[in-house]
Parts: structure tokens; sequence; C-alpha cells
């Protein structure tokens, strides 16, 4: 498998594609980039043309990494040879992506899926932001993968303006859709790292009453949630919305986290989070852990599954890199994965999709490579 | 999970019997809700299709529509302007009250009058028309607007397949729109509880839907029947036939061709509308083309709509009035024609009317239901106390699901709760019934039943029932808190449990009260003893637990459970002494002595009023100069039946219900009567002491009225008896008050000085003027020791320039003794027994005083 990548700020659509891509090879087999979401449309209809042979997918995003750095403004773009794979769209996805399963069962299909493993194959996905659909989509995905053992990742685009992320298919931005593309290494590995900066902080509560549907929880064991929440972290109510975003909660599954940042403390003492919760799952309180700590053992584990990163793709929360931005570590943050990784194109994100679960506040490293002897 | 109020409303009636959930086809359209008590079941119109199902399925009329007739009233009332849309069922089912409510409603303000029947004959028409443009279309009937919610919230494929024609409402809503120009609000009125949500579709002024059931309610104080109207228009057609079980076959068979067929197909009648495949499958089945699928909501159509009440007793109005329709159609010349003439003929009658008019569109309103994670199912089914796969299955339908596996999802989607699972409940009710919740061992009624139940099962086995109490359990509590109380509480039960399992059994009956039922063997209470004390030790506590064990053994197994454990516990009472595992079996006669102190109990309040206590007085002597220096005050109980009760009697239980009190201050009293009285007799006083108990002692006001009490007295003749033991509660506050006695005047004794609890300490600090030495605890069996021992407290005494009284002197050996080492006050028998007041008012006269 061969990478390329390249990135441009110069303000001009049809220049800033010609520099970004000045060594791409003339037919790629799969391009990725991501840009600020302004111009989002303009650089669809550009790279689309450009690549017409190719599947070209795309998202905005509020912050894109690149080895070239963290940037808020410009493209960033990876051109790909060397893999199988196959692309398409999921509608609907606010309210009934299900009915496009059949896309997902149909490009499945082109793949030979009985190679297809976990070890050697990945189903990323782009979501346009704002619909809540993501865990739509996964539970479309996962009814349309049953028996196969192919995990899903990727994240939902993002903008500076709260939840309008967009999303692109050769040439053509989707609303409300989520763009899959399965990527297969038939020689190579395919590694997905899930990264959590947060750890429990030993205090768990039963979900008792929850909106599933409009992921609000009302009630932890029998009690209102925002009035638990500050028990549990000793602060007076009025200082929970501050403190929320330090302490998000996770949903435990065995040795499992699944982060969920607190989107809004509300009136009625419920809280409203960025991924659905059942009744009666259990919910853990986090608190922040060492962040470089956690990074370095997380870049260490990619290494550790595999012989050789040719090419990653980096999903990382909104809110991550906010916090990142604020503590002055945005930069570093992507050198290191640079230092780390090599090649890699870096998304920011409304919210991670790893396997069944819609995560927040989590970094997604999905690496292709060469798999160890 | 937020419920969004709506058209369909539960009232304070309901009582959670899940009735509504059986009959509901929607899941989550019911949600539970805690009530405190129970729980009750709202309606979320979210989800709700408005299919009134649940109205009739409610067997407690908690379920309704809500009434908007009084607000309907009340505007008219006030003058506005409305015009009414009746229901084509309203002819059919109220063909005798309607022109009446009609008329009664025109003299009220009702401008307008349409039946919607003339809206069917517009839909029949507009039907006709699309089929002209699509000949071989095959549609479901979008006429039933619950149907149409249902496909638009629950089954999107089918929302191609709806018919894009207006139904016969919104048709006449249409019509009155943009061919009468007829601007003011509708009201509905009819059985169909969903016109609401249809009329939303469009871009109509529907102001009410109203039930003419709840407005006839209203209208019982108004006699509507001398009032009379028409409608200003309804159907020419067979328009009245859409409210019929098969209508719409009726009016569009009437001039379609004869290859056009009508398809009835169940609805809403089941739980779940049937597979949207089904449908689908049907509509492609090329060879019946054209086709209309009429899904029907309810069983006969919107004459069997669930709102309207005892509709079976209107069935004879409805064969009437569609006898009359069809007749009058079969007496039309035009009837003889064939269906072609007949659908030109309608084309003519609405040929001036645009047919886009009266299509219409449809809104997807699905969302497609989160999945369900299995180790979320799991999960639930684990709380809801379902671990094995029968348990899974159970599927009673007590919840109101079909299936358990429904009702987990309906909790996990936040639907319903846990607790509304029977069996669920029964179990934790029987838990709560049967187990201590703190420690989860039985409790007491679970011990009755099962301690039968052992003694049932083995008959021939000799039982033994032990009541345990956690002796210093209170200090664990005060000093470690009740967390500590309710570890060792656990830490108690376990091993009672661990030593009656298999073979007794065992129960916490309260606080730090256990009972035990075990086989009646040597082993067994070694065993007790030793796991019990072995066990606590854990604890780090800074003193030893210490156990009371009270033991019954039980000959009888046939007595009252009850009775055992009185007689265990009675045992356990009788227990004294200091600390570790102590215990005592029941005999007899704590029995009797419980009955005696019953006894004394219950006639101690009636002995101080009728005054049946007596003050008896036990002369002091000097022994030096045998003259009488002093007394002490004692109570005798004579009772009118009885006679003469000895304290030893009485005293021990009034102390331990602190009666004591009431008896001490009593005494008192009496006394200072006594002596006031011998002084106004001008006999020579001696000092007397009388007892202040130590309760008394921490009473603030104490000193003042003990002195309004003896304020004719010289106060250094009442001397105020403290035993040493009341030393221990509040050294600090003791001292305190004796000093303030003493100020007051009175002299203060320590009473009962070596009667166990004696430390010289005690000596040293409390500030009393006189010490009483009892010789009846301080001569023990070995004189000699005892002799050196008084002598040594004696010498003690003189060195703190303490004063002595020795009372309890029986003998001249005794009394020469004690006044050789320094004691020469004598109190006892070798001088005097106590005696009347009487009496010693003549010893007073006779003997004088010594000061
Ligand atoms: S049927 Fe439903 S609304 Fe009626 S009483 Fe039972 S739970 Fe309540
Ligand atoms: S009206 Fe129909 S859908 Fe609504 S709650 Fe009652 S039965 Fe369910
Ligand atoms: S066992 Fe419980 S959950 Fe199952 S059907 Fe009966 S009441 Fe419902």
């Amino acid at each position: 498998m061969q990478s390329w990548q390249g990135y441009s700020k110069i303000k001009d659509v049809d220049q800033a594609v010609a520099e970004a891509c000045a060594h791409f090879p003339e037919q790629p087999q799969l391009v990725f980039f991501f840009s600020e979401s302004e111009r989002f449309p303009a650089f669809t209809r550009a790279l689309g043309q450009k690549f017409a042979g190719a599947q070209v997918i795309g998202a905005s995003s509020f912050v894109s990494f690149s080895p070239a750095g963290a940037s808020e403004y410009g493209l960033q773009v990876a051109a790909l040879t060397g893999l199988q794979l196959a692309t398409g769209v999921l509608r609907d996805i606010s309210t009934y992506p299900l009915k496009y399963k059949g896309a997902v069962t149909a490009a499945l299909q082109t793949l030979a899926p009985s190679r297809l493993t976990a070890a050697n194959t990945c189903c990323f996905i782009l979501n346009a932001a704002g619909s809540n659909g993501e865990e739509l989509v996964l539970d479309t995905l996962a009814e349309a993968l049953e028996g196969t053992a192919i995990p899903v990742c990727g994240g939902s685009a993002s903008s500076p303006a709260i939840l309008q992320g967009q999303v692109s298919l050769n040439g053509q931005v989707l609303e409300d859709s989520t763009v899959f593309a399965f990527l297969h290494l038939p020689q190579g590995r395919i590694h997905i790292q899930q990264e959590n900066i947060f750890t429990p902080l030993g205090k768990e509560f039963t979900v008792t009453r929850a909106d599933v549907v409009n992921r609000i929880i009302y009630e932890l064991d029998g009690h209102k949630a925002a009035d638990v929440l500050s028990r549990a972290l000793k602060l007076a109510p009025s200082e929970l919305p501050a403190a929320a975003a330090l302490h998000p909660v996770g949903r435990v599954d065995g040795d499992s986290l699944f982060v969920s940042e607190i989107k809004s403390v509300n009136q009625d003492g419920s809280i409203t989070t960025y991924c659905r919760t059942f009744n009666q799952t259990r919910l853990a309180v986090l608190k922040l852990a060492d962040i470089a700590a956690v990074q370095a053992r997380t870049l260490a584990a990619v290494h550790q599954q595999l012989a050789q990163v040719d090419f990653s793709l980096v999903v990382n929360c909104y809110s991550r890199t906010c916090m990142y931005q604020k503590l002055g570590i945005i930069n570093a943050f992507a050198r290191d994965l640079q230092g780390s990784l090599g090649n890699y194109l870096g998304l920011t994100s409304y919210g991670e999709q790893y396997h069944t679960f819609q995560c927040s506040l989590t970094m997604l490293i999905v690496s292709l490579g060469a798999a160890k002897i | 999970m937020k419920i969004k109020p709506g058209f369909i409303d539960t009232n304070k009636n309901c009582n959670g019997c899940n009735k509504c959930l059986t009959v509901c086809p929607i899941p989550g359209a019911n949600i539970s809700v805690g009530t405190g008590e129970g729980h009750r079941i709202e309606v979320n119109s979210e989800r709700c299709v408005t299919c009134g199902l649940c109205i009739p399925g409610c067997q407690n009329q908690a379920r309704e529509a809500v009434d908007q007739s009084g607000s309907f009233l009340a505007e008219l009332a006030a003058g506005k302007k409305f015009s009414l849309a009746l229901d084509p069922a309203l002819k059919l089912l109220y063909a005798e009250e309607l022109p009446y409510v009609l008329g009664y409603l025109r003299a009220l303000g009702v401008e307008k009058i349409y039946d919607i029947s003339f809206g069917g004959d517009l839909c029949t028409w507009a039907t006709l028309t699309y089929y002209q443009e699509h000949p071989e279309a095959s549609k479901i009937a979008s006429f039933c607007p619950i149907i149409v919610d249902l496909i638009e919230k629950y089954y999107p494929e089918l929302l191609p397949e709806l018919l894009p024609v207006q139904s016969p409402f919104m048709c006449l809503a249409t019509y009155v729109k943009n061919y009468v120009q007829d601007k003011r609000p509708l009201v509905y009125i009819g059985p169909c509880l969903s016109k609401r949500e249809e009329l939303a579709a469009g871009d109509f002024n529907l102001a009410y839907t109203l039930t003419l059931d709840k407005l006839l309610l209203r209208l019982q104080q108004v006699d509507w029947h001398a009032y009379w109207s028409e409608v200003d228009l309804r159907s020419e057609d067979l328009g009245y036939l859409y409210g019929i079980r098969d209508g719409i076959n009726e009016n569009l068979s009437y001039f379609m061709p004869p290859h056009f067929s009508v398809l009835l197909a169940s609805g809403l009648e089941g739980r779940r509308i049937a597979n949207p495949n089904v449908y689908k499958s049907a509509l492609t089945c090329g060879k019946v083309a054209p086709l209309l699928l009429n899904i029907r909501s309810g069983h006969s159509g919107c004459i069997d709509a669930p709102s309207i009440p005892d509709k079976e007793k209107r069935w004879t109005s409805v064969f009437a009035a569609v006898k009359g329709i069809r007749s009058h159609i079969l007496t039309r010349p035009d009837y003889k024609e064939n269906y072609q003439i007949r659908a030109e003929l309608l084309a003519a009658r609405f040929a001036k009317l645009n047919p886009a008019d009266f299509k219409r569109s449809f809104t997807n309103r699905y969302y497609q239901e989160p999945r369900l994670p299995a180790d979320v199912l799991e999960k639930i089914f684990i709380a809801m106390g379902k671990t094995t796969p029968a348990s899974r299955k159970i599927n009673c339908g007590g919840c109101g699901y079909a299936t358990c596996g429904e009702m987990a999802r309906a909790v996990a989607y936040g639907y319903n709760q846990i607790e509304n699972c029977i069996h669920y409940a029964t179990a934790k009710t029987r838990q709560i019934t049967y187990t201590d919740m703190l420690t989860g061992i039985p409790n007491l009624y679970a011990f009755k039943q099962q301690t039968r139940d052992l003694f049932w099962d083995y008959p021939e086995q000799k039982y033994v029932l032990v009541y345990l109490d956690i002796k210093n359990f209170r200090m664990v509590n005060d000093l470690y808190g009740f967390a500590a109380g309710d570890q060792i509480l656990k830490a108690v039960a376990e091993q009672a449990a661990a030593m009656t399992s298999g073979k007794g059994t065992c129960a916490r009956i309260m606080s730090d009260h256990f009972v035990l039922c075990l086989p009646d063997s040597k082993e067994n209470l070694p065993k007790i003893l030793h796991h019990i004390r072995a066990n606590t030790k854990e604890f780090k506590l800074d003193f030893p637990i210490s156990f009371d064990l009270g033991l019954y053994r039980i000959t009888d197994t046939e007595e009252p459970i009850e009775n055992m454990i009185d007689m265990a516990r009675l045992a356990q009472l009788t227990i004294k002494g200091s600390y570790d595992v102590r215990w005592a079996y029941y005999d007899e006669a704590m029995s009797e002595q419980m009955r005696r102190e019953a006894w004394v109990t219950k006639e101690m309040r009636r002995a101080l009023a009728e005054e049946q206590f007596q003050v008896y007085l036990q002369p002091q002597y000097d022994h030096r100069t045998h003259k009488l220096v002093g007394a002490e005050a004692l109570v005798r109980w004579y009772h009118p039946q009885r006679g003469l009760i000895g304290p030893d009697e009485f005293i021990p239980t009034f102390e331990k219900n602190n009666f004591i009190l009431e008896m001490d201050a009593y005494m008192r009293n009496k006394v200072c009567q006594l002596m006031a009285a011998w002084q106004a007799q001008g006999l020579p006083l001696v000092p007397v002491s009388v007892n202040l108990s130590r309760l008394e002692l921490f009473e603030e006001t104490l000193p003042e009225r003990l002195s309004t009490l003896a304020a004719k007295l010289p106060p250094q003749m009442l001397r105020l008896e403290v035993t040493e033991s009341a030393y221990t509660d509040n050294p600090a506050q003791l001292v305190t008050m004796i000093k303030r006695l003493q100020a007051k005047g009175f002299v203060v004794e320590m009473d009962d000085f070596g009667s166990g609890y004696s430390s010289l300490n005690t000596l040293h600090e409390m500030p009393v003027d006189v010490v009483k030495l009892d010789l009846r605890f301080l001569m023990g069996t070995h004189h000699e020791k005892s002799r050196v021992i008084l002598q040594a407290i004696a010498g003690m005494l003189q060195q703190l320039q303490l004063p002595v009284i020795a009372e309890g002197v029986e003998t001249l050996a005794q009394a020469d003794f004690l006044t050789k080492i320094g004691c020469h006050v004598i109190q006892g028998y070798y001088y005097a027994k106590p005696m009347p007041a009487e009496q010693f008012a003549a010893l007073l006269k006779a003997q004088g005083t010594v000061r």
C-alpha cells in the first residue's frame, strides 16, 4: 500500500488543490480530504473532478491534522493506492438509514466477503453532523455486517459552527448522510486504536430514567442526574456545567469504557449527552488522566500491532481539540502523531464511532500497514 | 422519557392495571410513570396514533379523548363564529338526535353545517380522477387518518403506496375553504379521534374536535329537543357510507369498472399492523390491479370507533340509515345506467372543481428504532431477576406486554420500569416480607414459619431456642457510627445463618436482637459461644463485643413460637454480671418473677393515689451514749388485698420502670410533712435521711424544689442520700449539684458505700458530708478479712474527717467493733427495726435529741 500526502493554505480552491496534490499519482484509488467547512463544497467539486476515476471522500473539519501540523484553514488531502475498497452512502441518517442497508451489503459483496477479517478490513465512516443519527448508522451497519467481523470506525464531520459538519463522496456534498468505505488490505493489516484520556473516578450509577432517542438522562439511581453528578463530584449543582467538560460520563462494558461528553445540564435536573444511553445501564463518572502518558501508550500500542505503518486516519474529538488548543499543545500533538505514525490525516469530529458505540472525547487511529510476522 | 400530552389522555382513575398496554398496537405509546404508591400509564402522543383502542380497553374508564366541548360552547356563547363538519357516521349512529342538536347549535350561533358525506362524494370523484390518470395503480387507501398516521410514523416503506387523494374530511375542508370561501374555523363532530392529526397535514383552520357523546353530556341541562336544523351541505350519492366497514368499496365500485377491486385488510385490531411486506406484495400483485387496499382501523369502520360508548345499542339505527341511503340510490334513475355513465354524472357534478386541489402528500415521520445492544438486554433481564432462560419466557402478560422480552426492551427504552414485572414485584415483596433487609437473614415473620416447618420435618428432634442480644451494641453505634454497628449485625447474622444452616433456623427480630433455633445438644451452646466470640474480633473495636444469650429448651413444639421467644428473652434479661459471652437457661422462677413485676407495674399508680405507701423510719443511735441521733425513712407498701409487701418485691421494678422517681418524691413529701408536724408538736427533731435518685440529681431546679419542700424545717434536718453509683454518670455535674444542695443547708450522705462500685476516688471527689457503710455488703463470710477491710475504711474516713453511719448492724458485737474503729452511729436491727411514724414520734418524745 502506498500513500501520498499534501496540504495547501492557498485561498483559491483550484490552486489549493493543485498545490496539495502536486505530487499525487494520476490515478489514485482513494482520496481522503478534510478542510474547513466554508470551502468544503468547492473542494468537493474540485477534487471530484480532478480524481474522477478514484473514490474521493471528504469531511469538513474544525481543525484538520496532518504531518504539516494542525490547521483551522486549508486543505489536507491524502491519496492511497494498493488497497481494495468499496464505498457507499447511507442517507436519512437522522431518521432511517436502515432503509439503505442494501448499499452496505452491496458494497461488501464487491470485496469477496469471505476474505475480510477484523485484521485486514475496516468500515470507515464519515457522518454529516447535527442529526444525532450516528447511532442509527451504527445500528444499520451492525445489522448489515452481522456475521462478519469487520469493525466499524469513524467520526462525524465538524465545523466551527456547532454541528454543521459536512461530508462528501465523489464530488457531491451529502446532507443527512454517512459516507462509508470498506478498506481492505489483502496482504496487510489494519489496526484501530482507541484512546481515552479519561479514567473512572470510582463512582458508578445505574441509569434509571433516560430518553434514549434524545440522549437525555433524567435519573441516575432514582435521583435527578445533575444532583447525583454534582454530589459525586462534590460540587454545587450550579458548578456542574463548568465541570462537566472535565468529567464526562462513560458507559462501562466489561473492560471497555465508552466516553460520553455531557452536552448540557438542563433546567429540570437532567443531562443531555452526545451519546445514546439505555435505561438500566451503568455509567461511570470520569476524570482526566495524564494526557501525555496516555498518548504515549496509544502510539506504542499501534506499533505493537503493526510491523510498519503506511498511513493512518485519525479522528479526534472536537472537545479534545479545543482542550489541546487551550493547553497550547495542539501542534505538539500533531507533531507527535507524525513522529510516530508518519503519513496521516486527522479529522476533528463531533463524535467518534467504534464498533457499535458512538463515543465522544475519544481519539481513534485507524492505521493501515504491514502485519507483524 | 418525557411525555408529550395529546388528544388521548389518562385520568385519575388509572390504577396501573396495564390493560391499555395489552390492547395498544404501538410500542412506546404508553409510558409507565411511578406514582410513589405504584404506577400509572400515560399516553405519549409522539408515538400514539390516536386509534382509541385503549379507551374501551381500559376497564377503569381511565382513558378518554380530551373533551374540547366546554371550550367550544364557551367561545360560541361569547359570539365566536364557527362552521361545523359532521362525520358521516353521525347520521348513521345518531339519526334521531342529530337534527335537534344541530338546531340548538345553530341557535347558539353556528353559521354553517356541512356533512362530511359531501366530502365523501368529492373523495370518490377525486379517487376516480386519480385512477383515470393511473389506470393500473395499486394503492393503499389514505382515508383513515389513523392508518395514515400509523404509516407515516411506523411503516415508511408504505408511504409511496398511499393513495395521494384527500380523505372525505379533507376534501370537504378544501371545498369549503376554496370554493365556498367559508373562512370560519371548522369544528369537527364525530367519533374519530384522529381528525386533528389529519387536518394538521394541510392548511386548514380546524378549531375543535368533538365527540357527540361528550357534547350531549355537556348539554344535559338543555332542552335541545325544542330545536331543529338540516345541514347545509351533504352527500347526494353514497358519501354517507364512508362511515361503514366496506363503504369505500361501495362508493368506488358504483363508479369504477368491474375489474377494479377494493381489498379489505386488517389493521389495528390485533396488537400490530400486519407485516408491511404483506401489503406490499398484495399491491404489486399485477393480476388484481387496479386495486385499492383498504386497511381498516376499526372492525366495522368509523361507526365502530372506540370513542363511541355502547355502540351496539345503536346498530339498529345504523342499519336503518344505511338501508335508507341504499334504497334512495336504488330508486335513482342513474342506478339503471352503467358505471361509466354514473361516473360521467359524478364528474359533471364536480366539473368546476380542480382535481389538483384534492390531492395530498404524506410526511415521513418515521424514526428508526434504536437497536438494543445484547449486553444491555442481558443486564436488564438480570436486574429483573430473570437469570435463567425459563424465567425470561414466563410471558404471563402481567406487565401488559406479550412477552418478557418485550417488557425488557420497554425498560431499556424507558417506556416501563422493572418494578412493573409482576414476577419481579412478587419476588421483591416476598423478599421484603421474609427477609431482614439489613442482614439478609430471615425476619421474625419468616422465622416463625420456618421454625414451624422445622418442627414438622423433624418431630423427634429436641430443640433449644436462643435469644441473642449484643450487649454493648449501643456503644458501638455511639462510638464508631451506625455503619460499624451494621457491619457487626451483618457479621452476627452471617454466623447465625452458618450455625443454623441445614439444621435450624435463625432471624434478626429487631435492632441487635437475634433468635436461633437449634437442636438441643451439648455441642451447640459452646459452638455458639465460640463462633460469635471469635468472629467479631475483626472489627477493630477498642472493647470486646459481648453477648447475652437466653436459652429456652423447647418441650412442646406445639407451643406458639412467640411464647418460646418470650421465654428465651426472659432468660436473657435475667443475666447479670460483667461482659463477654453470658447465657442463662429459662426456668419457671423467671416467669414467676415476670408475673410479679407485671403485677407491681399494674398496681403501683393506684397504690400511690390511694396512699398505700407508708413511711417507716429506722432510728440511728450513738452507740457510745445509746441516744437517738437520726433516722432513715423507708417505704412500706400496704396493699388492701395482699397486706404488707416488702421493698425487695417492688423497688427493683420501680427502678426499672422509673417509677422510683415518683416514689422518692412522695416519700420526701411525707417525711417533711411528718417532721413539720413533730416540730409543731414541740418534739425534738433528729435528722431524717431520704433518697435522691440518680436521675433527679441532674434536674437543674432540684435544690430550689427541696428548699421549698423543707421550708418549715431547719434544712440540716433533711439528709439527702446519694448512691455512690450516681458518680459514674457525670461526675462534674454531680459535684456541682451536691455543692448547690449543701449551699441550701442540706446534708448530703453517700449511701451504700462499699456496695460494689466504691472507688476511693469517688470518696475523694464527691463532697459529701456523711458516709453510710452498709454492713450487709461489707461483712462477708470471712469475718476476719471483713473486719480488717472495715477497719481500713473507717480509718481512712476518719482521716478525711467524714462522719460515718453504719447500717445493717444486727448484733452488739458488731456495734461494739464499729464503735471501736470510730463508727459509732449505728442503724440496724440491733437497735430497732424500721417502725411506723407514730412509733418513731413516741421515741422522739421519750428520748430527746443529741446534736
Ligand atoms: S388500562 Fe391503562 S389507563 Fe386504564 S387503568 Fe389500566 S393502566 Fe390505567
Ligand atoms: S390511542 Fe391507540 S395508539 Fe394511542 S395509546 Fe391508545 S391504543 Fe395506543
Ligand atoms: S414475567 Fe414479568 S416481564 Fe414477563 S410477561 Fe410476566 S410480568 Fe411481564
